[in-house]
């Protein structure tokens, strides 16, 4: 439901009180509990036990709730984090279906223990190798439980399983992030996936970048990505749902199309715009994403107003 | 972390006449071997002969040694070629994998009739086909043996029937050697080769433009690259490897982190950057390959000291 | 196949139902002439325009033009069977996702070429690849079938729904221009597409924009793409030098 909406993930510390206590006031759409790469090792048994009650402190806003586990943890980690409030689980560095497959086992057998309806948590394959590349048609048709991919061949450690430096003028991941995303449409699996802006500062946190991003994601057609800092959250959630003026024009593509139909036509113009079965579609899609985006909102808002009249 | 240091490789033909010279003044980390068929009958009997002297030659300057064969030919002539002191086996157009089993298989036999350390022969993919790219994952996968890819992009150009254009602003292959790159890295291997447009041109070039073509190259995944000129070499030596800064950074990062761990912080600052696990394990992994680069540099130094020490000793 | 004479380098999409322009059509210089069953012919016209398919492939294949007729996927059974005729070149299969489909209409073929005094097996099939399956599958695609000579891309932008991306690309044009490219050449069989980029669509691309479109496409491997009005065949021709 409105948990498919994910325009702006972030990851939180559940360790870090500063942090947790806060993420639900900054309007992200997602917030992923991480027990992974922000924890350091000899934190991560104290955070494992802080994951359940962190669901609600950071859902207070109405977002929803991934966990990052480990990967060489799964056995430790899945228990802690499959609860009621959690809508999905990250697997990083996945390489193999077979991983896939026991995550997937696991996180059933914990579904039926904990109450949260069998099936009901989705599976993200976090792709940072160049193994887990080559492995991805296997990877995502491994288990019969919703998928979403996520890390699509780049970022940090896929720079440093390729054993290269980040932050150049051109595009490293062309390959790795084209090939994943390819595997990704051909089972009808959305996924998230950047599209390459340059940025030599390697900075993440200046807000008018953040607006830049979010243009550019939006005419490449990209629904949702990970924020770095809080400041990009906001104009990502507002920059990647459709506008005003798109959700407009794809109802009059409806419209239009709906009487081409009545009159055996397939293709006509209007305002100089071309409407046939391309623009149909694509005007379907758009509509539905609006909607989405939009329950979304209203979502969070309400859930917004309940937590601060409670405060 | 790439399992090879190699960073440079230069190409040889055994009939050179000034082959132990060229390949003792290069300093390339590895020599590639090209074997001439003589039109007698008995080539293999010429190749026997010849080989472990071409081998020899070619390791004075402590370059790892590799035979190059084309896969259709390979078969029969790795019985002529394959002797001690090669690290491996270069085959250029393998179409799939059956055609690699096969050849591994041969290695096999020819370890161990020749006292070869078994299983250490590597083998190295030059990729020149539409099927050779389609197929690589499964080519790689097909034996253990393989080391490194490379493409050979005029003949792949060819091939492909790729007009043979120079200043274009978007490498017609790119996506080709990301492949190759992601390929070969999965399989716990390593890609060589030089960005467009000096891997068509291959002409020498001032050291502005060719540092720029390495670290280009760097950036892009590979680990080195074939020289299609000897001045490439020193250049390449230097570029495929963690630069000075880098190492300086890199110890700064760990000494900086661990501190941070003692003090129970998950991430600390440096330099306006969060250094956080991944970035220590970076830290980690780019510190040891310049260790490792750094042993590869000390051999061919003490390779050439020991060549300078027996020609004084002839003298 | 492509041929000195012909290299194939413009396939002109002509609506199978303004059989009116069929003759003049074959001034315009096109290397292919597809006759079109699929986008360009609305609803109401499907079944006239099959039936009037091979008056026009034997006026075609009289004037000695290359003549195939692009199927509807939906429809590929009955267009198939109103397309295979004496004079026939070939079929143009729009988004096949799985090779079974391909195998199956190869077999619909082989029966009308038998039934219609056709050289068995000299009937061609082309495929455009339109979908994220298509291009998954495109070496399995390409097998599929011994009648298939040339594999193109599609108008992905339109169908696939790729964005615009900084670099004036579409998302992932590149990617699968390139991957067409290999499965192609590596099983020997034309490989068509045009480089289009953002603010050229469909038939309304200048002719500026054609003309980069299919230079961009040659840079790239290519060897000819489909012309959607007659106006882009001159600048596909300089393209695809």
């Amino acid at each position: 439901m409105t948990h498919r909406v994910a325009r702006c993930t972030m990851f939180v510390t559940p360790t870090n009180p500063r942090f947790i206590d806060k993420a639900w006031t900054r309007g992200g759409d997602v917030y992923i509990l991480d027990i992974e790469d922000s924890i350091p090792l000899a934190e991560k048994a104290r955070c494992r036990g802080l994951i359940r009650e962190s669901i609600a402190k950071a859902n207070k806003g109405g977002a929803s709730i991934y966990v990052r586990i480990n990967k060489p943890f799964v056995d430790a980690d899945l228990p802690c984090s499959v609860w009621p409030g959690v809508d999905r689980i990250m697997l990083p560095k996945t390489d193999t279906a077979a991983e896939m497959q026991y995550a997937h086992d696991l996180i059933t057998e914990l579904e039926k223990e904990h109450g949260v309806p069998v099936g009901y948590i989705e599976l993200s394959p976090m792709i940072e190798t160049a193994l887990g590349v080559v492995n991805i048609y296997e990877i995502l048709s491994a288990t019969p439980r919703k998928i979403w991919s996520m890390g699509g061949g780049t970022g940090y450690d896929m720079a440093v399983n390729l054993g290269i430096e980040m932050f150049v003028d051109f595009d490293q991941y062309a390959y790795t992030s084209s090939y994943v995303a390819l595997a990704a449409m051909s089972l009808g699996i959305e996924s998230s996936g950047g599209v390459f802006v340059h940025n030599p500062t390697g900075r993440v946190d200046q807000r008018e970048d953040a607006i830049k991003e979010a243009e550019i994601l939006h005419a490449a057609g990209v629904r949702q990505i990970t924020a770095l800092h809080p400041n990009f959250i906001e104009p990502l959630c507002t920059g990647l749902a459709p506008t005003q003026a798109e959700m407009t024009w794809a109802q009059t593509v409806l419209d239009t199309y709906q009487g081409l139909l009545l009159a055996g036509e397939s293709m006509t113009e209007v305002n100089g715009q071309v409407v046939d079965c391309y623009e149909y579609a694509r005007a379907v899609k758009t509509l539905e994403w609006g909607r989405a985006c939009a329950e979304k909102d209203q979502f969070k808002a309400k859930a917004l107003a309940r937590a601060q009249a409670a405060v | 972390m790439p399992p090879y240091i190699r960073r440079s490789l230069i190409a040889l033909s055994i009939d050179d006449p000034k082959l132990a010279e060229k390949a003792f003044d290069s300093w390339a980390d590895a020599i590639v071997l090209d074997i001439v068929k003589q039109a007698a009958q008995d080539w293999q009997q010429t190749l026997k002969a010849q080989m472990p002297l071409a081998i020899a030659a070619a390791s004075r300057g402590g370059a790892e040694v590799f035979v190059r064969l084309n896969a259709q030919t390979a078969y029969a002539e790795l019985d002529a070629t394959v002797f001690a002191g090669l690290a491996g086996v270069v085959l250029v157009g393998v179409a799939d994998a059956a055609e690699l089993v096969l050849a591994s298989a041969k290695l096999d036999a020819l370890e161990l009739e020749r006292g070869i350390l078994q299983g250490s022969l590597e083998i190295d993919l030059e990729i020149n086909t539409a099927q050779g790219v389609w197929n690589s994952l499964e080519i790689a996968r097909a034996s253990s043996r393989i080391g490194t890819l490379t493409i050979n992009e005029q003949a792949l150009y060819q091939n492909l029937d790729i007009p043979f254009e120079t200043t274009l602003e978007v490498e017609p292959i790119e996506f080709i050697k990301g492949q190759i790159i992601t390929v070969a890295t999965s399989v716990n291997g390593q890609a060589q080769g030089m960005s467009y447009p000096l891997c068509i041109t291959q002409k020498e070039v001032d050291e502005t433009t060719l540092k720029k073509a390495i670290l280009r190259a760097r950036d892009t995944g590979f680990k080195g690259a074939l020289c299609a000129q000897p001045s490439w070499v020193k250049l390449c030596n230097e570029g495929f490897r963690p630069s000075a800064d880098e190492v300086e950074y890199y110890k700064e990062v760990r000494q900086v982190f661990a501190e941070g761990l003692k003090r129970g912080l998950a991430s600390v600052p440096l330099n306006g950057k969060m250094i956080d696990v991944p970035v220590d394990l970076r830290a980690e992994v780019y510190l040891e390959w310049a260790d490792r680069v750094a042993l590869r540099d000390q051999q061919k130094i003490q390779a050439h000291q020991q060549q300078a020490i027996s020609l004084q000793s002839l003298n | 196949m492509t041929t000195k004479k012909n290299p194939r380098r413009s396939w002109l999409i002509v609506p199978a139902d303004q059989a009116a322009v069929s003759t003049p059509v074959q001034s315009q210089g096109a290397d292919v002439i597809v006759l079109d069953l699929e986008y360009t012919v609305p609803p109401k016209n499907k079944e006239s325009a099959r039936a009037g398919l091979s008056v026009q492939i034997a006026q075609l294949a009289a004037a000695s033009a290359q003549v195939f007729v692009r199927v509807d996927c939906a429809t590929r059974w009955a267009d198939v069977r109103a397309a295979v005729t004496r004079g026939l070149t070939g079929i143009v299969l729009p988004s096949p996702e799985e090779p079974a489909d391909i195998v199956e209409i190869d077999a619909l073929i082989t029966e009308l070429e038998k039934a219609r005094g056709v050289e068995v097996g000299s009937t061609e099939i082309v495929l455009m690849l339109e979908s994220a399956k298509c291009f998954w599958n495109a070496d399995t695609l390409g097998r599929a079938s011994n009648r298939v000579t040339a594999m193109g891309v599609g108008r992905i932008d339109l169908s696939m729904m790729l964005g615009a991306v900084p670099q004036n690309e579409f998302r992932l044009y590149r990617f699968l221009m390139t991957r067409t490219l290999v499965a192609a050449r590596m099983l020997g069989k034309q490989p068509l597409g045009a480089f289009w980029r953002p603010g050229s669509r469909g038939g309304l691309a200048s002719v500026a924009d054609t003309l980069r479109a299919a230079r961009e496409a040659r840079l790239l491997g290519f060897s000819g793409c489909v012309c959607a009005v007659p106006e882009q065949v001159a600048p596909v021709h300089a393209g695809f030098v």
